[in-house]
């Protein structure tokens, strides 16, 4: 039997050896018969990461899904909170509401919702004498916004339902108000219990970028689907591959860190 | 050396140590069949990893551990330690009752499953042995829904099912409220009175004096003192002994 | 209402189509999450025997499912898998077909996917039985794989309960993706209708309020599983 921290120190060595021998053998593809191949790929590599094919400016690719994973984010987190506060309000209308609409939000496609919102958003508003036009990229992010925010409703709600009711109990005898007992006893507990959660999700919408395409954003899956009809059909595995790695080498290292704080925060007593 | 071939467990010489401490510094201990040794001692003198030496749980690093006839240090496979598990039962500080089972399932899981006795036969059993432990009328709680007390007296009850020779007991009301101590004391005292060989790790003075035929004080993993209970806690001869009892009497 | 029409679902053709679409869906999601419960107990039996270099694959596995989007790992498997060129002829037209479909290229993709998800949700399952139980299990002279059997399994199951809800309503979710490599699924059939009718929005939302409901019976019963199976006197997770 080996001990845990050698066995875990091998297993980190056999992960390492496997990736060495992928990117060797891609490296060994890429110096013979497969040099064609790969040539392609990074000749549309610019393209595919940017939307432009000398990569002087940002017209969409890969550079567009960051872009609508953080804009999703930021709206998800702001509608999240809203919806995550409505969660635990006292007032159990208001409570109701907010998880029907999270369980609705939370069950449906993001597929689906991203469809809906192409349909049901106008195409431009007119709001105080000023047009603005609601374009697919906005519309993708809405519709991305909507379901990554019920998600994060459930986490804040988890999160301050983890604490310990005794914490409410002994803020409460201290003489504290509601108000102040989440201020100052729930949430800065709850809120280093969220962060890990916050993290899977922000690296689960940036997945669900992909999804755009459907919208019609020159987004990097958009892109690939365009190009690869103009390549050879060989060539095929080598664009999909690359896209895949992109995202692969976007989230893998949020999901690394989200699970480092996660053991972390774990160790807490509860 | 005939006193040694009678004793039931023999240790001699025992060493272990997790990464770079060590925790056992050669640990040498005869119990007779039938006898209620204590060991006492401060936390982390490596009282409890003795008994998950003797019956396997822990791998020793050095010396020589026998079980009846068996030569735990030499049994190098958890399958070549299921004989010994059958003759050696244990009783944790926390309990450790299988949570998805109820109490009396939890009693007659291992001699139905590893045993392989026959249900009918074991469930009788089982029953006898809640009543034994005053448990009668529980049966079919969860372990969830019984206090700690009892959780105790189930895990009493499990262990003796296995019809062991030895039971080794860590600590088994470290985890208790003062109220529930007493019954599973009493419950343990009645074991001793019945002549089941029992080794018990414990922090109950009061009751160590009471039950045991020899008391053993340990320190920075050595046995520093051996003797029978009144003379260990009137005329203490070590002076480390005479300093640990000083604060917990 | 709101200026929606809805007439068009009056037709029996539509109608036909969408029950068409919703059986597909429901084939697809069945499958392939039988399919990804098996991969996840398998992976998950498979890091348990503590052997360095399967455990590093089965994580890279997991790891590569994980953090890539499932619409490119279906779009992925539907070329490579309907190019590399097993067909089978048609013995009445004598037509080559790709003996992969896209049906068949969905459910693997989908498969290989949610047992990934499995895979982490079984492990973290089985880690999360406290040492000490496994100890007293041990003590009592249990086998390796009675104690799998009898005490870790048993306990882990109820454990991992409420994430396999997840990953079951997530896959279920996740077969609507399907449309965009042309599996006649429920999104699929939608496209057809609203092709012929251009009642876009209308047909959205009625797609959306069949799916939230197909995917909240399925939770509500997982739930109703996870309760029956729960033992007295343990929280969520005790």
């Amino acid at each position: 039997m080996l001990t845990d921290t050698r066995y875990q120190r091998r297993k980190r060595l056999a992960l390492l050896a496997i990736l060495g021998a992928a990117i060797a053998w891609i490296a060994f593809d890429a110096l013979l018969g497969g040099s064609a191949e790969w040539a392609r790929v990074i000749s549309r590599l610019p393209l595919l990461l940017t939307g432009s094919g000398p990569a002087w400016s940002i017209q969409g690719g890969f550079a567009f899904n960051v872009l609508m994973g953080m804009l999703s984010m930021a709206i998800a987190t702001l509608l999240g909170l809203l919806m995550g506060i409505a969660l635990l309000a006292r007032n159990a209308w208001l409570r109701r509401g907010a998880f029907m609409i999270m369980n609705f939000l939370r069950n449906s496609p993001w597929i689906v919702l991203l469809f809906a919102m192409l349909y049901l958003l106008p195409h431009r508003v007119e709001l105080f004498g000023t047009t603005l036009s609601f374009s697919p990229f906005f519309k993708a992010v809405v519709g991305l916004s909507l379901p990554t925010a019920a998600n994060f409703a459930e986490i804040i709600r988890g999160a301050v339902g983890s604490v310990h009711s005794g914490q409410w109990e002994s803020a409460r005898s201290l003489g504290y108000g509601t108000a102040q007992i989440y201020r100052q006893v729930i949430l800065p507990q709850a809120l280093r219990r969220m962060i890990p959660g916050w993290m899977n999700l922000y690296a689960l919408l940036m997945i669900a970028t992909a999804l755009a395409t459907v919208t019609g954003v020159q987004e990097v899956v958009t892109l690939l689907r365009t190009t690869l009809a103009m390549e050879s059909e060989t060539a095929l595995v080598y664009f999909y591959l690359t896209v895949l790695l992109m995202f692969f080498l976007y989230c893998y290292p949020i999901a690394l860190l989200a699970r480092r704080l996660e053991n972390r925060t774990k160790g807490d007593a509860i | 050396m005939t006193a040694r071939n009678q004793s039931l467990i023999e240790l001699d010489g025992i060493r272990k140590s997790f990464g770079g401490n060590e925790v056992l510094k050669g640990i040498s201990l005869n119990v007779a069949k039938g006898e209620a040794v204590c060991i006492i001692g401060p936390s982390g003198s490596g009282k409890s990893t003795i008994l998950r030496c003797i019956n396997g749980l822990i791998p020793i690093d050095e010396g020589f551990v026998r079980v009846g006839k068996h030569r735990v240090h030499e049994i190098r496979h958890e399958r070549g330690m299921r004989p010994l598990r059958r003759q050696v039962a244990m009783v944790f500080q926390q309990y450790n009752l299988f949570p998805h089972r109820t109490a009396l399932e939890n009693v007659m899981m291992a001699p139905v499953q590893v045993l392989k006795h026959d249900p009918g036969e074991v469930r009788e059993r089982a029953i006898a042995l809640m009543a034994k432990v005053r448990l009668a009328g529980k049966e079919s709680s969860y372990p969830g829904e019984l206090s700690g007390g009892q959780q105790q007296r189930v895990a009493i009850a499990r262990a003796l099912a296995m019809q062991p020779e030895i039971i080794l007991f860590d600590e088994v009301t470290a985890a208790l409220d003062p109220e529930t101590v007493k019954d599973v004391l009493t419950t343990i005292r009645e074991l001793v009175e019945e002549g089941m060989t029992c080794l018990l790790v414990t922090h109950e003075m009061r009751f160590a004096r009471e039950v045991a035929d020899r008391v053993c004080f340990t320190d920075h993993g050595l046995i520093v003192e051996s003797a029978p209970p009144a003379a260990l806690f009137d005329t203490p001869q070590d002076p480390r002994t005479r300093e640990f009892l000083s604060q917990v009497l | 209402m709101f200026g929606l029409d809805y007439s068009w679902l009056g037709d029996p053709v539509y109608q036909r189509w969408l029950v068409d679409g919703v059986w597909v869906t429901l084939q697809l999601a069945l499958v392939s999450s039988l399919a990804a419960v098996a991969i996840g107990l398998v992976g998950a039996l498979g890091q348990t025997l503590r052997l360095w270099w399967l455990d590093a694959c089965i994580e890279l596995f997991v790891e590569i499912f994980r953090n890539t989007p499932p619409l490119l790992q279906m779009l992925f498997f539907y070329f490579t898998l309907t190019q590399i060129g097993f067909t089978v002829t048609d013995p009445v037209t004598g037509l080559q077909h790709p003996l992969l479909s896209a049906f068949v290229s969905a459910a693997i993709s989908l498969s290989l996917f949610g047992g990934a998800l499995c895979i982490e949700a079984f492990r973290s399952g089985l880690d999360a039985v406290p040492k000490a139980t496994l100890e007293a299990a041990r003590s009592l002279g249990y086998t390796r794989l009675g104690l799998f059997r009898r005490v870790q399994a048993p306990i882990a199951a109820r454990v991992c309960l409420p994430s396999l809800t997840n990953i079951l309503t997530n896959l279920f979710k996740t077969t609507s993706q399907a449309s965009v490599i042309t599996v006649p699924e429920l999104m699929y059939a939608a496209g057809q209708v609203y092709s012929d009718t251009f009642r876009t929005l209308e047909m959205m939302l009625m797609v959306l309020l069949v799916y939230v409901t197909l995917v909240s019976l399925l939770a509500w019963a997982l739930t109703l599983a996870e309760r029956l199976l729960a033992y007295p006197g343990y929280g969520k997770g005790f």
